[in-house]
């Protein structure tokens, strides 16, 4: 999951077919990638309703001919990319609601009507946006300087929310605090 | 995948052969009935219902961008991006007049409507009826209105000022300016720019604007579709809007809308 | 003391997330949607404007729109008759043919198509001239 992969050139044919309107193209894109997308969508709004309007669309997308996805990139990225970019835009839509008392991504509760727990885990215990901001960059590879400008903000904000965010796990971890 | 492509070809073949030879005798008579058009009375105009690129012909033949619901192109079956590579016979591929070699592919077949066009590298058929239409213009007072930029002093008070029309149902406007343009009643497709008094605007955004304009002028262009009522005239001009002033919005060409801002009454001759 | 890798290691051992079957239902059913839409051309003539408008995306229609995509559009466009979306529908088309019969350039053509895309998608083209041309 964590190396690069290559342009599959099969892959990019199925694309292509999908594109046009091959029902089994995509129906086979979707078998390959769905669970991985629906996956990361999860984890990062943590909540599922979120996540399968975000896989849907992240599908719908990708038949598109302006996406820019181009034929000889790797599909997986590219599908990851634009569902946690569909997520992040969903965050900020919903924290521009919140009372902007504060610029820190730590509300004092995270009242964050997260489901499923065991699903999310030691995540549940982060806000929203800490959340998806750690989990893109530890799990998905994001850079600070992505991340920085993807949420309107700095590379170094982006540092400040990881390394608080890992040390609330880490207390977390060692406190006993969280899953299982 | 071979054998069905050598299959379908060799039908399409036969096909084609037989329609080649009639389309033949057709393209004769029409151009002989052409020659005596002066006197012959206006005809049933025949339609395929689709948006076709007729600029350029490929190997397969021209492209279609669009298709009109409902119309001859929906009910055969065709889909945009299909490339049409024959019409009732006549051959559209690499044919150098592509226009008029459709034009003339319709009005041969007398409505009747057969089609061989190419989907995702498959050659595929299709037959039908062409959609017909009476081009006949109608008379009378009750057949025409305006459309007019220049007439009446637009209520700059409002934030509506002069803008030109720059086509009219796809054909350009002559260049020197028309005082009005005389349209059947009806829906006409307007293509709109604006002439907004650059002194409502500062230098700031008119540098915005013009940057706008270079990098792509085709956004400084707006549609404006309008339904044509008898014996009335509409006054056309670009409403300033003050709240899209911003860079985002210049560049997005949103800082301003065509709009009808009078109706008067003006009778048809 | 845990170690950073620790944390890593833990995220990576998060349960899985199972995808609901009913999911791939929905999805197909918008694909089949979004290609009727295509069908009738509202895609593949925003390949040639894409290239006029110099910004894919970024067309006219969709100014002003930080909305996302679904979201609910506010001033909401008056109820239509079909068959007045019908008759513009035409006009349309066949203003787009004649503009293509006299080779007109991707650059006149594209202010009618994004027209075009605007009826068909149900979004106001950027400004309300569509709505308020009729009276």
């Amino acid at each position: 999951m964590h190396s690069a992969p290559e342009a599959n050139p099969e892959e990019a044919a199925l694309v292509r077919k999908a594109r046009w309107g091959d029902h089994e193209a995509f129906a086979q894109l979707y078998r390959n990638h769905a669970k991985a997308i629906h996956a990361l969508a999860y984890r990062l709004t943590g909540n599922a309703a979120a996540a399968e309007d975000i896989t849907q669309d992240t599908f719908l997308k990708m038949l598109g001919f302006l996406s820019g996805l181009r034929d000889d990139a790797p599909l997986r990225p590219w599908l990851k990319r634009v569902a946690a970019n569909a997520a992040i835009d969903r965050l900020r839509r919903e924290q521009r609601l919140v009372a902007e008392a504060d610029h820190d991504a730590w509300p004092d509760d995270s009242a964050d009507p997260t489901e499923n727990m065991e699903i999310m885990g030691m995540l549940q215990r982060l806000p929203p946006l800490a959340r998806t901001v750690v989990w893109l960059h530890e799990m998905e590879g994001w850079s600070h300087p992505e991340l920085g400008k993807r949420f309107g903000r700095s590379q170094s904000w982006s540092k400040s929310i990881v390394s608080r965010a890992l040390a609330k796990l880490r207390d977390d971890l060692e406190t006993g605090v969280g899953d299982d | 995948m071979p054998f069905r492509t050598l299959l379908a070809g060799t039908l399409l073949g036969a096909w084609l052969f037989a329609a080649h030879a009639s389309a033949r005798q057709t393209v004769e008579s029409v151009a002989a009935g052409a020659l005596q058009a002066g006197t012959a009375p206006a005809q049933v105009r025949y339609e395929l219902g689709a948006v076709v690129d007729v600029r350029r012909a490929s190997a397969n033949g021209v492209s279609i961008l669009a298709i009109t619901p409902g119309g001859a192109a929906d009910r055969l079956g065709l889909q945009a991006g299909d490339q049409l590579r024959a019409i009732n016979g006549r051959r559209l591929d690499n044919t150098p007049r592509p226009s008029s070699t459709l034009e003339n592919a319709l009005q041969e077949g007398d409505g009747a409507l057969r089609v061989e066009a190419v989907r995702n590298g498959k050659t595929l058929a299709f037959s039908g009826r062409a959609d017909a239409v009476d081009p006949a213009p109608r008379k009378g007072a009750q057949a025409c209105g305006y459309v007019s930029t220049l007439a009446g002093v637009v209520p700059r008070s409002k934030g509506v000022f002069e803008a030109e029309i720059t086509q009219i149902d796809g054909r350009s406007t002559p260049l020197q300016p028309t005082n009005r343009h005389r349209v059947d009643t009806g829906k006409h497709v307007l293509v709109v720019r604006e002439f907004i008094d650059p002194a409502r605007l500062s230098s700031a955004q008119l540098q915005q604007i013009a940057k706008m304009k270079k990098f792509a002028l085709a956004r400084a262009y707006k549609p404006l579709v309008i339904d044509v009522e008898p014996g009335i005239g509409y006054r056309i001009g670009a409403r300033l809007l003050k709240d899209k002033l911003d860079t985002q919005s210049i560049r997005d060409n949103a800082y301003w809308e065509p709009v009808v801002w009078e109706k008067v009454p003006q009778a048809c001759p | 003391m845990i170690e950073p890798t620790q944390v890593r290691e833990q995220l990576h051992a998060l349960p899985e997330i199972p995808l609901p079957d009913a999911l791939w239902r929905r999805v197909d059913a918008k694909r089949r949607q979004k290609l009727q839409r295509r069908k009738l051309g509202a895609g593949i003539a925003t390949l040639a404007l894409a290239a006029v408008m110099a910004a894919p995306l970024l067309l006219p229609m969709f100014a002003g729109a930080d909305r996302a995509p679904g979201e609910q559009i506010a001033a909401h466009p008056p109820m239509r008759g079909e068959h007045d979306v019908q008759a513009e529908l035409r006009a349309l088309d066949h203003a787009l043919q004649a503009a293509y019969d006299r080779g007109a350039s991707d650059a006149e053509i594209a202010p009618m198509w994004v027209a075009r895309d605007a009826l068909l998608t149900g979004i106001p083209s950027g400004n309300s001239a569509i709505r308020r041309s009729r009276i």
